[in-house]
């Protein structure tokens, strides 16, 4: 169906702007690209069966979640990594070795 | 719940609760730790024996079947990874512990990385595995970002490349749900398919996991990443979240995937592990800084463990399947303990440039000790857990013909030597700018030495229970003629250097180093005096030539290093040799049945005897192989020269006598060459002796020429053929005289320069003893080994030249003692000054040993009436003229030039690392590997990959 190919071309746009951008806030949208293209994939194979399978449903709930994570942890060591714009507040712990 | 049960439901929630409750109590956070990894522990130990005593076993979470509910199941493999997350992350919270932390984050992080672990060595439902996989790589980068600085770049590229990798195994995870409804892993691997959208699914999932467990040429976020994060995090994702990710993909391989698997996939995964391993040790060999050297090396380690592909896949499954798992356990056992070693040494000295980081310095001890024993397990010297992992991979290389694994494997371990010696060379220098002490003090290197000695038992462990299961080799020793016949002198000799070694004057620094390096090469003389088959006498050999490294390197002069270098480079050599011969061995052996000695001079190919002639020719110093001896065995301490050349290097004349003593070798015609090249040697040796300038130089030049006769010995036997058990007195005669002989002149060489007044003629003089033992003067040992070669060679063809090359070297030999004794004794004469009184301690056992060296030989020589032929009045001309024609020689000659001259210093620079540098091909491998890390390249490296997997699989 449409979706299934439409989820296909989601996810080589993901992989492109993944590889190829610069910004690193485009690498992390990216990323959200992607997963949102094996969840659109799930959702379209869930709607072809039948009756309605519930099973991708979950899956793409759990991966929402999963997802959200990760694009939180990503945003946070983005935040960390850019040089800060006023004079460190921020004490950046330094761990050593 | 069966208790069972309950451990397994145990395994996964206590780490998560104890999670949740240090984050909510930071103050309380060790504690919880503390708990949860003494609980785990204890867990994860009882889920092995389990294991070990039931078998394997599924259940369902909840109680809900497949495929609605999640099975999670438990074996072999599951169990032993189970077990080693137990340790390595107990050790790293104690090492923590120990550490000056100022983050109460860790602990939480650090617990919910146990927890995803033990998830994912528990399920068997994709998407669960999914969700584990995603919770493990969060956690490793948050934990990554606590070291700050560097590492925040590091923890990015890491965290885009694990996520990258979660969403291809979750699009492959889906086409799989797509087209067959299920998530099990069992059942999909009953109604699997070989079509497209399952190829493509399987390619996917298999890329997926390729990233995350960083096979070449994927891993450009590893070495990063486990080089700055912090210690103990390097070391848990270096020994198990790499190794999580390559548990998965041989799952799925040999289980859903399996109608996929054959020769061109198995291959590919083998290409990408052989890439691995030969481009992770070159960069290891490359880098200037020591976390990332180990870094570099888990990357190679790796390689290893993807060769289960192409080798499970063929026809020795068990074996390929046991070799892998031990490499990947106890690699992750010496992983482990090495970073968290090269940690305590980074923190005391600051910093951890390779260049510029000092040797042991104060405290320094257990740290570099654990360094040392993970790195023997990393190369795979016997009786570690590395060695037993590689030797089964070899098997079943050797079984199914593939020399190009065979290869690989070889290859891959020199390369591993290669850059743990670079960590050998930075142990050797002097500790220059003085380290801090270690913080924490002798308490935070206990972690790293306890995984390191680890790895070690685990070695000892798996061929234990292998040969308790009869599936492998056991290790058997036993007392027998030879060993007998050996282990008189060898054990006189070991005694009489202990007691002079025992003096503070003979060994003036570092003597507990000395110690302990002197035991254990003593023990690893022993095993291999007593083995009765190929392992064992394979697994002392190396464990006394490396101790006796460390025993010619003691002095630390520019001399011994360079001695060292080479002796190890040599010894390195011979130990791939043996350990291919020993591999092959084992597969031609019945399994369970020990290697004996007989079965395998019988049935060996020439190629299998070649290797063992040249790992054995190595040891002995035949003449060829003999450039290490000469430098090697003067430049260490007295009565460590003594052992090396009196008892160390007889090692490898056991081990080829044992091989030929049977008889059931076809080596008839190798008789007249070794004849040839012993006599040969013979001579060279005198020769280049002749144009030493040191004694201790002269002395070692003797050793390679006396070798020369124990080839000739040898040949001897190969040509006695089935009556090779007749040469054995002349083996006996030539091993108790030069054995003794030997010793007695290195400790003299040692000593008598340092006595004074009449103690010092009396040394002197005792040397005459040896010496014209060696020479063999009638009435001494070395006449009666002439006479007993001379018997025993009665009824060969070769008499003819035999007798006369002889006496030749009994020529040769006078002029090199003679030459020898005139320069102890003026060195003695011009030292007057420097010789100080010296007490009973040392001159005793020094005169033991010469009465030995007399009166030994003649207990031996009953067998053959060796003691009568030598005893004729005949004989005493017969043992003269030589030793005039070598005095009067050697007059004529002194007069001459040439011989004052002496030996050109031949100076071999320090094997340096940087000048590597310097060759163009290792430099364009470095800025290909900078490339490799850029995401354009990345990227065009997966798509390629891809593709490649799916038309693989799909047509395959």
């Amino acid at each position: 169906m449409i979706y299934l190919a439409l989820a296909g071309v989601l996810f080589v746009i993901g992989l492109h702007g993944l590889f190829l951008a610069g910004h690193p806030l485009r690498k992390i949208l990216s990323l959200n690209v992607l997963s949102a293209a094996v969840f659109l994939l799930l959702v379209a194979l869930a709607r072809e069966a039948d009756p309605l399978d519930a099973v991708p449903h979950a899956i793409v709930l759990t991966g929402i979640v999963v997802s959200v994570s990760a694009t939180a942890v990503a945003l946070v060591l983005l935040v960390r990594l850019s040089p800060p714009k006023r004079d460190s507040k921020e004490v950046t712990r330094k761990e050593g070795r | 719940m069966s208790h069972s049960h309950a451990l397994v439901a145990l395994v996964v929630c206590l780490p998560l609760i104890g999670a949740i409750g240090a984050f909510v109590y930071p103050r309380l956070a060790v504690v919880f730790t503390a708990v949860c990894a003494v609980g785990l522990l204890v867990a994860s130990t009882a889920l092995a024996y389990a294991v070990w005593l039931q078998g394997p076993w599924q259940q369902d979470v909840g109680g809900w079947g497949a495929p609605l509910g999640i099975g999670w199941q438990m074996d072999g493999v599951s169990a032993s990874l189970l077990l080693l997350t137990a340790m390595v992350g107990t050790a790293g919270a104690a090492h923590r512990l120990a550490e000056p932390a100022k983050s109460a984050l860790f602990w939480p992080l650090w617990l919910f990385l146990w927890g995803a672990l033990n998830v994912l060595f528990l399920s068997m439902d994709l998407f669960n595995l999914y969700v584990a996989l995603e919770v493990l790589s969060l956690a490793s980068v948050a934990l990554i970002a606590l070291a700050g600085g560097g590492a925040l770049h590091a923890a990015w590229r890491y965290l885009l490349a694990s996520l990258l990798g979660s969403t291809l195994y979750l699009l492959g995870v889906a086409l799989l749900f797509g087209r067959y409804g299920v998530l099990d892993v069992d059942l999909i691997a009953d109604v699997l398919l070989p079509d497209l959208p399952s190829a493509l699914a399987a390619a996917l999932i298999s890329l997926g996991l390729l990233l995350k467990a960083a096979v070449f040429p994927l891993h450009f976020w590893l070495p990063s990443a486990h080089g700055r994060a912090p210690t103990v995090v390097s070391a848990a994702l270096s020994a198990v979240v790499v190794a999580a990710a390559w548990y998965l993909l041989v799952l799925l391989w040999f289980g859903p995937f399996s109608v996929f698997l054959g020769v061109w996939s198995g291959g590919a995964f083998g290409l990408l592990g052989v890439g691995a391993m030969l481009w992770g040790g070159t960069m290891a060999l490359m880098q200037r800084r020591l976390k990332m050297l180990i870094a570099y090396s888990t990357v190679s380690q790796f390689g290893f463990a993807m060769l289960v592909m192409p080798l499970a896949a063929g026809e020795a499954t068990d074996l390929a399947w046991r070799g892998a798992l031990a490499i990947v356990l106890s690699h992750g056992l010496a992983k482990a303990g090495s970073f968290l070693a090269a940690g305590c040494i980074a923190r005391a000295h600051g910093h951890d440039r390779l260049d510029t980081l000092g040797g042991i310095g104060t405290g320094l001890v257990l740290p570099w000790l654990a360094l040392i024993l993970a790195g023997a397990s990393l190369i795979g010297l016997p009786p570690t857990g590395g060695f037993v992992g590689k030797w089964w991979l070899l098997q079943s290389a050797l079984i199914e013909g593939a020399w190009l694994w065979v290869f690989a494997i070889l290859l891959g371990t020199l390369l591993t030597a290669a850059y743990l010696v670079r960590l050998l060379a930075v142990l050797l220098r002097s500790p220059g700018q003085r380290p801090g002490a270690m913080q924490g003090g002798v308490w935070s290197a206990l972690p790293a030495l306890l995984l390191a000695l680890s790895a070690v038992a685990l070695g000892l462990l798996g061929l234990a229970l292998a040969g308790i299961a009869a599936v492998s080799p056991p290790l058997t020793i036993g007392m027998d003629t030879t060993a007998r016949g050996f282990l008189l002198p060898a054990a006189l000799i070991w005694l009489l250097a202990s007691v002079f070694a025992a003096r503070s004057d003979a060994v003036p620094v570092r003597r507990t180093a000395f110690s302990a390096l002197w035991l254990v090469a003593f023990g690893g003389n022993l095993l291999l005096i007593l083995a009765q088959d190929l392992l064992t006498f394979y697994t002392g050999l190396t464990i006394m030539s490396f101790a006796a490294w460390g025993l010619v390197v003691h002095e630390r002069t520019g001399q011994a290093l360079r001695a060292g270098w080479l002796y190890l480079a040599m010894a390195m050599v011979a130990e791939l040799a043996l350990l291919t011969a020993v591999a092959w061995a084992a597969t031609e052996a019945e399994p369970g049945d020990a290697l004996a000695f007989d079965s395998v001079a019988g049935s060996a190919p020439p190629m299998i005897l070649l290797l063992l002639g040249l790992g054995f020719g190595v040891k002995l110093g035949l003449f060829g192989l003999h450039a290490w001896l000469p430098r090697a065995h003067p430049a260490a301490p007295a009565p460590a020269s003594a052992v090396l050349s009196g008892v160390m290097i007889k090692a490898g004349l056991l081990g080829a006598w044992r091989l030929l003593e049977p008889g059931a070798a076809q080596v008839a015609h190798l008789a007249e060459p070794l004849l040839v090249l012993g006599f040969a040697g013979a001579l060279y040796g005198v020769v280049m002796g002749l144009r030493s300038r040191s004694p201790k130089a002269m002395l070692g030049w003797s050793s390679v020429s006396q070798m020369g006769l124990a080839t000739a010995v040898l040949g001897l036997a190969a040509g006695a053929g089935i009556n090779a058990g007749s040469v054995w007195p002349v083996l006996l005669l030539f091993v108790a005289s030069h054995g003794l002989a030997k010793a007695a002149l290195f400790l003299g060489a040692g000593l008598v320069p340092q006595l004074a007044g009449n103690r010092w003629l009396l040394g002197w003089a005792a040397l005459w003893v040896p010496a014209l033992s060696l020479a063999a003067a009638p009435l001494t040992g070395g006449a009666l080994l002439k006479a007993g070669f001379e018997l025993t060679m009665a009824d060969f063809a070769y008499s003819s030249w035999v007798a006369p090359a002889l006496s030749l070297t009994s020529v040769a030999t006078t002029m090199l003692m003679w030459r020898f004794l005139w320069q102890m004794h003026a060195t003695g004469r011009r030292q007057t000054s420097a010789r100080h009184e010296e007490g009973p301690g040392r001159v005793a056992p020094y005169l033991a040993l010469v009465a030995l060296a007399l009166v030994m030989p003649w207990w031996n020589a009953g067998a053959i009436g060796a003691g009568q032929y030598a005893l004729r009045p005949g004989a005493v001309l017969d043992g003269l003229w030589p030793m005039v024609l070598g005095v009067l020689f050697l007059s004529v000659a002194a007069g001459s030039r040439q011989l004052k001259s002496g030996e050109a210093s031949r100076s071999r620079p320090a094997r340096p690392a940087y000048p590597l540098q310097r060759v163009r091909a290792l430099r364009y491998m470095v800025i290909a590997e900078r490339k490799l890390h850029g995401w354009p390249i990345v990227g065009r490296l997966v798509m390629c990959l891809l593709l490649t997997l799916v038309l693989l699989l799909w047509m395959g």
